[in-house]
């Protein structure tokens, strides 16, 4: 068996559904009428003991309320899941001491005091032995880089350092498994290296599984080794990176930039042209055609002063992949 | 057992500090509740030195009852307070989620990561110098056995005072909105206990006994205390067993919380 089970997982919520104005919410009052939202449907996939997997999908599509089945916060309407051999939701104190969890930008600091407060008060909650809790505070701060913060209340934090010390926090106990909801948003590029070098890091150290949602594709290409795409509840894809990148990605974008005069644009199979105004263009390259292929050949064909490679947003690749599996 | 002392000793030292992080606030908050409490206290004896005897107690013996109130209630919600009202904000925000991720139960968790309110401390002393005010007035001579019969009277009251904080609380889980049975709980029955249970109609009576237990919190163990007659027809074992019912309805109001939390993992928000 592996080591985390999810077979057929269903979650459905029932949303009032309010209609407007005052007469409205007093008629609600009396007769209520309920919509059922299936934030998952039917997701089935399992994971080995050290594997590091990216959760991917739009906004709402349903990341957060499998971790947090996952985590036992959640009672599912469907299906099971099984994480070292025991039922989260049901075993969920059992649960809590093998796993590490960060809730996206919802901090488990304290605001008014040092971070390494609250580092004290988790030593007793997980009752960690005091060699181990050292060790692994001394390990931390170092990977995490974050000796010069320690110290200060955490309300004078930024918002990469207090991301940092809550996912130092989620790993003081040794948990086996770290689930990550969005560890990555709103941070500045050197927070974002830091935090995934350290992800790496304690993957290939501590044999730690990880599953982490994500918007940035540069997340799932720096610590991923797989990807799971799930859209409005459902799964859409599990494999590695280059397969996704095989069955999906049809392309790249192209920005030129102009300094004077816009030259003519000349229709070409391997590109479309996107969008353009007095200065730019951007345009879209078809995925037959390689980076450099189309770097050469727009540069020799329009001179412009510059030019930018871009990949496409996973959101624009989730929604293609979508429709796509949906006229399949 | 020696994990929960270790455990709630850690938090209440975060709480300290964290209550101490703002000099300012925390000493401006115990005057503060100081002055609130004296004025409502000068407020109940104004009146009741006016009425002179209500329902046969004079205005020193309600002056205890309101003691009795203010002290389990401070004691209560030192405890509490921040844990209740602060419940449906950490569910509107997600916060609440982390206690479900901890290894100890999630009531716990969020009771000590409320913290204590230090600022209750004003209400303690407020109150324990109306009960000393009211007792030198009646010439009251306590002994040992009367004085150990209010401390455990106290412990019980503070438990009662405690279930409804957090029955009160567990609306949340149901609806993150305004929360009216809270208001009712906390404020509007506890009304009623400013004033001995005997002058109300046999209605009112049976509800604050049997059903939202509040008058042992005060009326009870004070009619104990100064001689009082109880309801007619009512047990006289009845106002001695302020600390089992604190004990009952504490123990109730954690399994009603856990059961409104059951509703919560099974909706989610």
């Amino acid at each position: 068996m592996s080591f985390i089970e999810v077979k057929n997982l269903c979650k459905e919520y029932r949303i009032v559904r309010q209609e407007k104005g005052v007469a409205g919410a007093f008629k609600s009052l009396f007769h209520r009428e309920y919509t059922v939202k299936e934030a998952v449907r039917n997701v089935s996939f399992s994971l080995e003991k050290g594997e590091v997997v990216g959760y991917i999908g739009p906004n709402g599509a349903g990341k957060s309320t499998t971790i947090k089945m996952l985590s036992g916060v959640l009672l599912p309407t469907g299906g099971v899941a099984r994480v070292g051999g025991i039922i989260p939701y049901e075993n969920r104190k059992e649960n809590a001491r093998r796993i590490g969890v960060v809730f996206g930008q919802r901090s488990q600091l304290y605001w008014d005091l040092p971070v390494s407060d609250t580092f004290d008060l988790y030593e007793s909650l997980y009752s960690i032995p005091k060699e181990r809790f050292r060790k692994n505070c001394d390990f931390f701060t170092e990977l995490l880089d974050m000796k010069d913060f320690l110290h200060q209340p955490v309300r004078q934090l930024s918002l990469g350092q207090k991301m940092k010390a809550n996912i130092a926090i989620a790993l003081l106990h040794d948990p086996e498994v770290l689930y990550l909801d969005e560890p990555t948003i709103g941070l500045d590029v050197t927070s974002k290296k830091v935090l995934r070098d350290a992800l790496k890091n304690i993957n290939a150290e501590r044999k730690t599984t990880i599953i982490l949602t994500t918007h940035d594709m540069d997340d799932i290409e720096a610590v991923c080794q797989r990807l799971i795409m799930i859209d409005q509840g459902q799964k859409l894809f599990d494999g590695t990176l280059e397969d996704f990148r095989a069955r999906y990605n049809d392309g790249f974008l192209v920005k030129l930039e102009f300094d004077g005069d816009i030259p003519v644009w000349q229709e070409n199979g391997n590109y479309g042209l996107l969008e353009q105004d007095g200065h730019h263009w951007i345009i879209k390259a078809r995925a037959e055609i390689t980076a450099k292929e189309a770097m050469l050949d727009l540069i020799g064909k329009y001179d412009p002063t510059n030019l930018y490679v871009q990949e496409e947003r996973i959101e624009d690749i989730v929604r293609r992949a979508y429709a796509l599996d949906e006229t399949v | 057992m020696k994990n929960f002392r270790k455990l709630s000793g850690s938090f209440f030292r975060v709480a300290l500090r964290r209550e101490m992080a703002y000099r300012g606030t925390f000493l401006a908050g115990i005057v503060g509740q100081w002055i609130s409490y004296g004025a409502t206290f000068l407020g109940i004896y104004i009146m009741v030195s006016g009425f002179h005897v209500l329902g046969g107690w004079n205005g020193s013996e309600m002056m205890m009852l309101y003691g009795l109130a203010t002290m389990s209630y401070a004691i209560g919600a030192s405890f509490f307070f921040n844990f209740s009202s602060g419940l449906a904000g950490r569910i509107r925000s997600g916060e609440f989620d982390a206690s479900l991720t901890k290894p100890i139960p999630p009531f716990l968790h969020e009771v000590f990561s409320a913290g204590y309110n230090v600022g209750y401390v004003s209400h303690f002393t407020v109150s324990l110098l109306i009960m000393a005010a009211a007792l030198c007035s009646l010439s009251y001579v306590p002994d040992v056995k009367s004085i150990l019969f209010l401390i455990l009277a106290i412990v019980g009251a503070s438990l009662i005072q405690a279930a409804a904080l957090i029955a009160a609380s567990t609306m949340s889980f149901f609806s993150v909105g305004s929360n009216p049975i809270a208001e009712f709980l906390l404020w509007d029955v506890k009304e009623f206990t400013n004033y001995p249970v005997t002058i109300f109609p046999k209605g009112i009576q049976f509800v604050l006994t049997f059903i939202l237990p509040f008058a042992f919190m005060n009326f009870y163990p004070a009619s104990v205390l100064l001689g009082k007659d109880i309801p007619e027809g009512y047990p006289a074992i009845l106002p001695y067993l302020s600390p089992l019912v604190g004990m009952f309805v504490f123990a109730l109001s954690i399994l009603l919380w856990n059961w409104g939390l059951k509703y919560y993992k099974s909706t989610g928000s």
